[in-house]
This record gives C-alpha cells, sequence and structure tokens, in this order.
C-alpha cells in the first residue's frame, strides 16, 4: 500500500492532492500536459521536495514534513520509467539494467542477462542505448526499473513515445507485468485508453488537483464535471439547463438547439443560476462519440433518438473500422460510425447530416 | 540587380575568411619554415630551453591536477543546483578571463606576497609562494581555472536531468550519481575543458613573471624562456616556440576530437570555441 499527501508550489503550479494505491493495483493520473502529473511522480519518487506532506509505502515513513522525515530517493527505491526512458547513454544495455542491482562484479552480468531475457531482449545486452528503436528502449527501461526489486512503480508516459503498431502490443505486456510486479504502482498519461487497459482507477488531475477518481468505465459514464468528460474523449456541449415536465432535463444550447437528458437538471442554488442566465443553470452535455448517430439532413424523424441536431460536416478520419467524423452543430461535435454508413450517407467536408442521439446517452454536469 | 548582389555577395564572404586564416595562420607557419627542422633539433639541446620545456609541463600538470580536483565538483553545483547568488558567482569565476596578466599577477602579489592580505598567515606555515616554482602553479591555476569550469558546467547542464534521477531511483547516492553518471556522460565536455585550461597554463606569461619572476629551473617557464632567448639566441627561441605550438596544436585537436563524442543529446549545447 502507497499513500500520499502531497502539497507542493511549482512555478505556476500549486500541487494539492491525496492518493492511495494498493499493492498489486494501478493508479492512472489522467490529465493534460503541465497539470502536475510527472511532478506527483517525482515527489512520490523523492526527486521533488513537496513544501508539505506525507508519503507512506507498505508502513515505512518515507515523508513526513511535519516530523522532519525524508528519505532520499535512494533508500526509496522506485522503480521509475522516465517518460523518455533516461537510458544512461553511455553504458551499453546490460549495464544500464545491472545498475541498481547490489550484486557483486561478477554476478551483475548474468543477473541483467536473466531479466533482459525475461523482455525478450537478451540479443541486445551490449548494444548502446542511442541504437535501439523506441519499443526495444521501453523494455530495457522496464528491465531497469524492475532489477532493483522496487517497492512501487512509477510510470510516467511509458507507451508515449512509441509508434502505433509498437504500442498495441506494449500496452498487453506492461498490462502483465503490473499484474505481476505484486506493488503499488502509478502511471501518468494524457490518454484515457490507455490508463482503461492498464489502471484499476484513474483519477483526474487538473491544475494540481485531483477533479474525479474511480473506476475507469464509472468516469466514463458519470463525469463529474466537463473537463472530466472531455479527458474520457467524450464530446461537450456548452449550454443551459431547465427541469423537464415528468422527469430529466432540457439543455438549450449555447449555439443554437434544444435538448433532452434523462438527467436532471442541477438544482437551483447549486450552483446559483447566474443573472445572465434565466432559462436555467450554466451546463455541460457530455456524450460519447459512439453513442452519437449521422443521418442524412432530409430524412425523417422516427425511433426514440430524442435528441436531433443538424450541422454541416467538417472533418472525417477513418480510423481502423470506425471513422470519426466532425459535425458543426453550432459548437464542435465527434461521431464515431461504421464504414457502410459513410459510404451510404456520403459523408464528406461540407455535407450537411443530423447528428442524432438519446436522452438517456446525456449527461448533464456543471459548467 | 538580384542577380549581381548574389554574385559579388558570397564573393565578400569568402574574401573575409581567406584574410582571416592568413593573418592567424602565417604566423605561426612561419614559426617552422624559420626554424628549419636540423636548427630545431640543434637548439633542443640548449639546457635553458630544455629546463624551461619540463618546468612547463610540470608546473601546467599541477596545475590541472589541481583545477580539475576542485572545478568538477564545483561546475557540478553550479550546473545542478539553483540558488541566490548564482549568477553572481558565475560571474566572478568568469572574471579572470578578462582581467589582464600583469594585473592577475599584482593581484597575486596583493594576496599571497610576503606583505599580502593572506602572506603573513602563509608565511607562518612556511609555504613561500614568490620567486618559487610553487607560485608558478599558482599564477596558472588562476588564469586557466575559468576556462574548465565554464566548460564542466556547460557539460553538467546538457545532462538530461532525468538521468540523475533514474540514478537515485536505482539506489545510488548522489556522490555515486556524480562519479557513475554524471561524469563519465559530461566527458566530452570534461576533456575538452581540460584541453582549453592546459593550453591556456602553457601559454601563460604576465601573471607568472610578475608573480614568481623568471629564473632558470625555478619560475622560468617555456614562454619566459622564448623572451629571454630572444635577445641572445634566436634560433633556440624559434626552436621553443614551434615545440609550443606543437604542444598546444595537439591540445587544440584534442578538444575537437572529443567534444562531439559525447552522447548526441549532451552533445548539443557544449560549444567548443
Amino acid at each position: 500500500m502507497l499513500s500520499a499527501t502531497i502539497e507542493a508550489q511549482l512555478r505556476e503550479l500549486r500541487l494539492s492532492l491525496d492518493l492511495e494505491v494498493a499493492a498489486g493495483s494501478c493508479l492512472a493520473l489522467v490529465g493534460p500536459s503541465g497539470a502536475g502529473k510527472s511532478s506527483v511522480l517525482r515527489a512520490v519518487a523523492g526527486l521533488l521536495r513537496p513544501r508539505k506532506g506525507r508519503i507512506e509505502c507498505d508502513g515505512e515513513t518515507w515523508l513526513d514534513r511535519a516530523r522532519g522525515v525524508e528519505l532520499p530517493p535512494e533508500r526509496r527505491r522506485c522503480g521509475y520509467v522516465f517518460q523518455d526512458y533516461a537510458l544512461f547513454g553511455h553504458m551499453s544495455v546490460w549495464r544500464n539494467v545491472a545498475y541498481g542491482l547490489g550484486l557483486a562484479r561478477g554476478e551483475r552480468r548474468a543477473a541483467a542477462l536473466e531479466l533482459l531475457e525475461r523482455f525478450g531482449i537478451a540479443a541486445l545486452a551490449d548494444a548502446a542505448p542511442a541504437t535501439l528503436s523506441g519499443g526495444e528502449r521501453q523494455r530495457v527501461a522496464l528491465a531497469r526499473a524492475l532489477a532493483s526489486r522496487p517497492r512501487a512503480l512509477l510510470l510516467d508516459e511509458p507507451l508515449a513515445a512509441l509508434d502505433a503498431r509498437t504500442r498495441t502490443t506494449a500496452t498487453r505486456e506492461l498490462a502483465h507485468l503490473l499484474s505481476d510486479a505484486g506493488v503499488p504502482a502509478i502511471l501518468v498519461t494524457h490518454d484515457f485508453a490507455e490508463a482503461i487497459t492498464l489502471a484499476d482507477t484513474v483519477a483526474v488531475i487538473e491544475a494540481g488537483r485531483i477533479v474525479q477518481r474511480g473506476a475507469p468505465d464509472q468516469l466514463a459514464a458519470r463525469p463529474a464535471s466537463a473537463f472530466v468528460a472531455e479527458v474520457t474523449g467524450s464530446v461537450v456541449l456548452a449550454g443551459s439547463a431547465v427541469a423537464a415536465v415528468g422527469g430529466g432535463s432540457e439543455i438549450r444550447l449555447d449555439g443554437g438547439g434544444l435538448l433532452a437528458s434523462t438527467d436532471p437538471a442541477p438544482a437551483p442554488g447549486e450552483p446559483p443560476p447566474a443573472a445572465g442566465h434565466p432559462e436555467g443553470s450554466p451546463v455541460a452535455v457530455s456524450v460519447h462519440p459512439w453513442e452519437i448517430a449521422l443521418e442524412a439532413a432530409d430524412s425523417p424523424v422516427h425511433g426514440s433518438q430524442r435528441n436531433r441536431l443538424p450541422g454541416t460536416v467538417s472533418s472525417v478520419a477513418t480510423i481502423g473500422s470506425r471513422v470519426r467524423v466532425g459535425v458543426d452543430v453550432g459548437q464542435p461535435l465527434v461521431a464515431e460510425v461504421t464504414h457502410s454508413s459513410r459510404d451510404a450517407l456520403g459523408l464528406r467536408p461540407g455535407a450537411g447530416v443530423v447528428a442524432v442521439w438519446k436522452a438517456s446517452a446525456t449527461r448533464v454536469v456543471p459548467r | 540587380m538580384a542577380g549581381l548582389r548574389l554574385r559579388w555577395f558570397p564573393l565578400v564572404l569568402t574574401g573575409a575568411l581567406v584574410l582571416a586564416l592568413a593573418f592567424l595562420t602565417v604566423p605561426i607557419a612561419a614559426i617552422f619554415f624559420e626554424a628549419g627542422p636540423r636548427q630545431l633539433i640543434d637548439s633542443l639541446g640548449n639546457e635553458q630551453a630544455l629546463d624551461a620545456l619540463r618546468l612547463s609541463l610540470l608546473t601546467s600538470s599541477i596545475a590541472l591536477a589541481l583545477i580539475l580536483l576542485i572545478g568538477t565538483p564545483a561546475a557540478y553545483l553550479l550546473a545542478t543546483r539553483r540558488f541566490r547568488g548564482r549568477n553572481l558567482v558565475i560571474t566572478l569565476i568568469e572574471l579572470p578571463l578578462v582581467v589582464p596578466p600583469a594585473v592577475v599577477g599584482i593581484g597575486l602579489l596583493a594576496a599571497l606576497g610576503p606583505g599580502g592580505l593572506l602572506g603573513g598567515a602563509l608565511g607562518d606555515l612556511g609555504i613561500e609562494l614568490v620567486f618559487q616554482t610553487a607560485g608558478v602553479v599558482v599564477a596558472l591555476t588562476f588564469v586557466a581555472s575559468p576556462f574548465y569550469l565554464r566548460q564542466a558546467q556547460s557539460a553538467f547542464e546538457a545532462i538530461d536531468p532525468s538521468w540523475l534521477g533514474a540514478s537515485r531511483t536505482l539506489g545510488a547516492s548522489e556522490a555515486r550519481t556524480f562519479l557513475r553518471v554524471a561524469i563519465p556522460a559530461a566527458m566530452g565536455g570534461l576533456l575538452s575543458g581540460t584541453a582549453l585550461a592546459w593550453g591556456r597554463a602553457l601559454g601563460e606569461f604576465g601573471a607568472t613573471i610578475v608573480f614568481a619572476g623568471s629564473f632558470q629551473g625555478i619560475t622560468q617557464t617555456a614562454p619566459l624562456a622564448i623572451l629571454e632567448l630572444f635577445s641572445s639566441d634566436f634560433d633556440a627561441a624559434l626552436a621553443l616556440a614551434a615545440v609550443l605550438v606543437a604542444v598546444s596544436a595537439a591540445l587544440l585537436a584534442t578538444v575537437k576530437l572529443f567534444a562531439p563524442r559525447t552522447d548526441p543529446r549532451a552533445g548539443e549545447t557544449i560549444t567548443v570555441a
């Protein structure tokens, strides 16, 4: 179990949060760059001194500013995988891995080779880091971090430097590794999809604070704010909501258009409706791109899809089996459709369409 | 018009470079033309020249050892820590670069001479520097150290900070990180700084003659001997000059050889004059 309460002033950013990770589980810190994610890892590892805070791991106190306890990084021994891997350029691969091994001179190479074998890169033992591919470097960094039997794993965007093809394999391997390691792990990423695959719990960080935490699917289904909804990859539209007759709410969008949601409108006064919003309280509406279907502009209204917004296609991008379509409905929106509906509708920039989705897929969050 | 401009400007550039190159290389090449191989070997039998060379190598080696021993950790601190007054410290360290060497000699006398600021204390300890070989070492160390400190600082600054962080999380103390990661990673810059400082120490003249004098075998380094031989035995002066040029060229070659050899990432910001 790793628990940390950290308060630090980093130039413009005030970092203030607490977190807890059980042994064998992985917490993902998700948020935009500059939110303070890496600083959390640095503070846990002992590379950054928080102004206030407590960090404990397996019952041992690593940091307690109130009592003046502060273990240096070499005594905390976190397995840290840096964003660009930070392999020592002046050492061969096996020497990088052996660096953290406290063994006698003769045993070091054998021990390093054994680890490299486990990662399938024993053949690279004598290579220089500069000659390796991104995927190979990542494995060396992982092997090195695990070599010294770390008490916690800290991973800073471990997959960001990889190309799309390597990333799929590397993600799967990393998931295995995390479940085998049996120590608390903290993963920093700006990619919510990565967090879903690797982490048990996700904490969304905004400007140095955790704004929501929970299981990944829970966050995606129930974002607490427009910011969290955006991080999870949802479409976020701004508007103002009033309670609808018979439950749920009605939302008037800022750029024009009316939506229905099964979510209640935020209770009046919480937040208080501003003077400029006599019709209701300001909200953000979030909906997953895959919940949105596209129809031809002149198609008849049918079915249970209560929300219909006419708009113009602004972009069409095919990614694997899905097609991401940008639509301007007064505010930008993204729909994920299939190849066949792309072809049937003749989707191309400039085409008129109607974006359609259910009221039950429409989340209303305060703004 | 545009075509004409395109033609004359490259000519100006080329002309400027040719002029600069000729001006800088002709006097040095002339030393070797004037001192033929025959004369060179003959005059190296000159005892005064040999004494001076021996003394130059001895004093500059000791000065360099002192500079490396103290300069390396000092430069590491400047490169890795931010503290109040850091810029002032850096400026003070660079000051000897612009102070005239003769002024340095006067300053050393005022500080370490018998009647100087610290002279009394040194005298009580039985340490005498003026007109002594040790005084030469002090003068060389003073003028040469900024060259090493600057180079070493930028070499350490060029190391990816996450390398140092990685070393710490892998169980290495800060001292071990300095020895095992920082120094090897900055090696190219440290070597070129060493070569620059050594070159400066070998050429040192003004501070040495003011602070330590010019006594054959005791304080007369190669540049001082060249001045003295110049009036008595011009051929010997030329020969000694040729040897100094050869040694300095070898040092410059070392700089050029090692500077680009560092890690590509670390090499980017190391600038060798």
